[in-house]
């Protein structure tokens, strides 16, 4: 895990957090006719899950919001690597993400590109009882635009809110094009 | 003088359907005189009567397990102890931002200052953490005692791992 910078005065986030609360976002987590379940590994991710006890019927659930294309270029200008995707994530108050690795169908097409990249902006302006965990990090408290790139975008990661107002995290997922 | 306390024998030893739930609807707080109303009517407000997730699961010195621990903590912290438990997180679950409430308080406040105390009792796990006031505790040794700044500090836990998380909860009177 690096920490690459703090891009408040790239992206205007207070604006990117109001155009947010008008945008309908996806319900994640639970089942949902549009997800990805037909890949094996996230069956057994899920399978894992139910194994150690979290109720994957209602108890896991976030939401997902696109991230404007403004502002998905000025992040890629930013952390200077080729936009791949992304997305925002929003954790309510009471719920987790729980441990898990990201999974796309799209993987040995990226892997065909390049070498993915990852990288996590702190949306929120720091709020008691919301973390994100990174393998052996943890994030909280952190400043509003804070940047980090992983070492690995399949790393293990996680997110909680246990505190009082929802919690928001860009996600960027950029590629380093073969030579 | 050399204390040897082995936490995750003991929190291995716990069985956890014989351990006391609290989460909404279930023994929620011991409330008998509404101290406790302002976090439940915080908490409402943020909507976690709704979620699903609020539970821990306390287990007590004499009744889930062997009181000599709580004897061997006193004399490492030099206090006399007023209460403690071990409290379990399963995973999905959280005890969101609070202060503890215990209808004894003024009486042990005439015994003397009192001081708080967590231990992790359990082995490290990717994706636990405990929160009080300004500090973050996560992927420490079992066995890791932490001063709280104030016993009534506000703080926080939550399990987003495959494997339920352990905290030994000390309430101690300074000698």
């Amino acid at each position: 895990m690096k920490y690459i910078g703090n891009c408040s005065t790239a992206i205007d986030i207070p604006a990117l957090l109001v155009h947010l609360s008008k945008q309908e976002p996806r319900t994640r987590g639970n089942d949902q006719p549009d997800d990805i379940h037909a890949n094996p590994k996230v069956i057994e991710l899920k399978h894992a899950w139910e194994q150690a006890g979290y109720d994957t019927e209602n108890g896991v659930w976030w939401l997902n919001y696109y991230a404007p294309k403004d502002i998905a270029e000025k992040f890629s200008e930013f952390v200077g690597v080729k936009l791949l995707g992304g997305w925002i994530t929003c954790v309510p108050p009471g719920f987790c993400v729980p441990w898990h690795y990201d999974i796309t169908d799209d993987e040995a097409d990226y892997l065909k590109m390049g070498q993915p990249v990852r990288y996590t902006c702190h949306l929120n302006t720091p709020a008691f009882g919301q973390a994100f965990m990174l393998e052996g990090h943890i994030f909280s408290n952190e400043e509003q635009g804070n940047v980090y790139q992983w070492d690995d975008w399949q790393q293990w990661h996680g997110g909680i809110n246990m505190g009082l107002e929802p919690k928001f995290l860009y996600n960027f997922l950029g590629i380093i094009p073969h030579e | 003088m050399l204390y040897t306390i082995d936490w995750q024998q003991i929190t291995d030893a716990l069985d956890l359907t014989q351990g006391e739930i609290r989460s909404y609807g279930v023994r929620f707080y011991q409330n008998t005189d509404g101290r406790f109303n302002h976090i439940i009517n915080m908490w409402q407000t943020a909507g976690y009567d709704k979620t699903g997730t609020v539970e821990w699961i306390n287990f007590y010195p004499g009744k889930h397990f062997d009181n000599t621990v709580v004897e061997k903590f006193a004399q490492f912290t030099n206090t006399t102890c007023a209460r403690a438990w071990i409290s379990c997180i399963r995973p999905g679950k959280m005890a969101p931002y609070h202060q503890d409430i215990d209808d004894k308080e003024e009486e042990y406040l005439k015994q003397g200052e009192l001081v708080r105390f967590s231990v992790n009792a359990c082995n490290a796990e990717h994706g636990q953490l405990f929160m009080v006031a300004d500090k973050v505790l996560y992927n420490q040794p079992v066995g890791t005692v932490y001063k709280w700044p104030h016993y009534l500090a506000w703080h926080a836990g939550g399990n987003c791992s495959f494997k339920p998380k352990f905290l030994f909860n000390y309430l101690g009177i300074k000698k």
